[in-house]
């Protein structure tokens, strides 16, 4: 299956993608191959010249997607160290985005079977998570809480386990 | 995998992709979703393979593969009569609201489980669409990164607990850290945390496995040698470990592997460099007689594979004389233990074994990833000695500058016709 991203060099139709709100987007096939989805698409002859339609994914993040996949499709194999240290600053730069533009992306590399970009994405938001008091956390991602007090202090003593090896960040309970 | 013969692709169109689903949706909910479609007939259901073979949570939702018979249903119009948390859509509250909580479970479980475990667990108290999502996390990190990790017994009661209310979704990466790691009791422990890691619990349909396996800085028990079993491991990182050298068992679906011995380890003795000086009551060669390889066996069926040993543990030398064929290594680095003036038996050895193998990186006398030389040589089919792969093509010396050991090495390569 990996051989797929191999004949990013000899392949060079473009493949055209339409965003749910309808703007066309076009990328290398090595690109597009990149993506589950895309690539079985393409395998069972689904992408014409009108463009796959991806139902769920709108241009804001399709035209990310399309940019991260043709980034990595073009330096797929047999990177040398600084290609590799270059793609990782690449990965770094993109994935400075706002909350929003990173919901977008998670679902969309998800629906998409973008296996690095979903990686990338979920790695970001767990680094946003890591070391913050729950109060800090329903901040930064708009999270209501809808635990009334009493609930709250239920669900501390049941996972007393867990808040017992305290470290610096939450020491909520 | 995918078995969809020539003439099912005739009618471009009709083929409806359908992925993101939950993995609890079964074929059942699906069908009787899609069939209040009218026309769409689910004719043709497959788990897709996963990229590229590593199964993460995400992938493991059905990759449902759907033919509508006879074209024209509209994609848009299903999907948006899935349930609003199975597909998220597009700026529809873009403007602030709780957006994280709208997506789907498996995203957010791939999240969770790039936390530490502890902060995974705690996320329950964030709301109530947090309350039971750590029990689905698809990785468990105790100590990652930490200067200071905490001994087993330190994390023993979160570890028993968590692993009790887990719900049994495959975990794709364990890291387990210890700095301190005491007695018999905390290696049972310890192999019984593997196990419990590894082995299915409740779920009946999905694989309950580890794919990938990072185990850094540990110490290991002085007097029992651990034993890393757990045959799901695609990829294994075990650097930088105290004490004894565990023990790989068979790890078929293992494609990379790296075993990187930089410490003081127990497994080193004044009068044998291979562990069998033969000494009663050497502590050193003690309890690996009887079973032949350490490391090697077990990474017999790996692609590519890191050995770097930079202390004088015997262990690799030890596993040489009970050399595995690598029946699949292309890619594989070593340091200069490997390749000692004017001993190159360790090399020729694990060459003659390694029967594919493409590619062979040497990384001598250099420190860190910058090297100041590099050297690349290829390898003319014609007139390689038998004594290598057929399949070499590229010999890659890595060092800090050409000194006279380097040179050796380069001489001795020589002799293979490389």
């Amino acid at each position: 299956m990996a051989a797929a991203t191999d004949d990013a060099g000899d392949s060079n139709e473009m493949i055209r993608v339409v965003s749910s709100d309808g703007e066309h987007f076009e990328m290398p096939e090595a690109a597009a191959n990149l993506s589950l989805v895309l690539r079985h698409m393409i395998e069972d002859d689904c992408a014409d010249a009108a463009g796959i339609p991806l139902a769920v994914v709108a241009a804001k993040p399709l035209a990310k997607i399309v940019d991260y996949c043709t980034k990595h499709a073009a330096k797929s194999s047999g990177l040398t160290i600084e290609e590799a240290e270059e793609l990782k600053r690449f990965d770094a730069e993109f994935i400075e985005v706002d909350t929003d533009m990173l919901y977008d992306l998670l679902v969309a590399a998800d629906f998409m079977g973008v296996e690095g970009l979903s990686k990338l994405a979920v790695q970001r938001t767990a680094d946003l998570i890591k070391g913050k008091t729950p109060e800090q956390n329903r901040e930064t991602f708009g999270i209501v809480n809808d635990f009334t007090p009493e609930e709250e202090e239920e669900i501390c003593k049941e996972n007393e386990w867990a808040f017992q090896i305290t470290k610096p960040p939450s020491r909520l309970c | 995998m995918r078995s969809v013969d020539s003439s099912d692709v005739e009618n471009p169109g009709n083929n409806l992709y359908v992925t993101g689903l939950s993995a609890r949706v079964t074929d059942r909910d699906l069908e009787k979703h899609f069939s209040t479609e009218g026309e769409a007939l689910l004719s043709e259901c497959e788990r897709t393979e996963p990229f590229s073979q590593r199964i993460t949570s995400e992938e493991l939702h059905l990759q449902l593969f759907l033919r509508v018979t006879q074209g024209g249903a509209d994609t848009r119009r299903l999907f948006d009569g899935m349930s609003p948390r199975k597909m998220t859509k597009e700026s529809s509250c873009s403007a602030g609201g709780d957006r994280i909580g709208v997506l789907p479970d498996e995203v957010l479980h791939h999240v969770l489980s790039f936390l530490p475990a502890q902060e995974a667990v705690q996320t329950c108290l964030l709301a109530r669409r947090w309350l039971h999502l750590w029990k689905s996390t698809t990785g468990l990190r105790i100590g990652e990164g930490e200067n200071y990790p905490g001994s087993v017994k330190d994390h023993q009661e979160f570890l028993d607990r968590l692993l009790l209310l887990h719900d049994g979704a495959p975990l794709d990466t364990c890291v387990l850290r210890f700095d301190e790691y005491d007695d018999e009791g905390d290696t049972a422990r310890v192999n019984l945390w593997f196990q419990a890691c590894s082995s299915p619990q409740v779920c009946q349909d999905l694989i309950y496995s580890v794919e990938r396996l990072s185990v850094t800085g540990s110490k290991f028990s002085v007097t029992l040698r651990i034993h890393i079993d757990v045959p799901s491991i695609v990829s294994l990182r075990l650097d930088h470990f105290y004490l004894r050298t565990p023990v790989l068992e068979g790890m078929p679906s293992l494609v990379d592997a790296l075993v990187r011995i930089l410490n003081c380890t127990e497994d080193f003795c004044f009068q044998s460099d291979s562990g069998d000086c033969g000494r009663v009551g050497c502590e050193s060669c003690y309890g690996i007689k009887d079973n032949n390889c350490v490391l090697l066996e077990g990474l017999s069926q790996a692609k590519t594979l890191v050995l770097i040993n930079e202390y004088r543990s015997f262990i690799f030398k030890r596993d040489l004389k009970w050399c595995p064929t690598f029946t699949k290594l292309k890619t594989l680095l070593l340091n200069e233990y490997w390749c000692v003036p004017d001993d190159f038996s360790a090399l020729a050895c694990i060459l003659e074994h390694a029967l594919v193998l493409e590619n062979l990186i040497l990384h001598l006398y250099s420190e860190g990833p910058k090297h100041a030389m590099k050297i690349k040589g290829n390898c003319h089919p014609m007139d390689r000695s038998a004594a290598i792969s057929g399949h070499l093509e590229k010999v890659e010396i890595r060092c800090e500058a050409v000194d006279k050991r380097v040179l050796k090495v380069l001489k001795h390569l020589s002799t293979f016709n490389i």
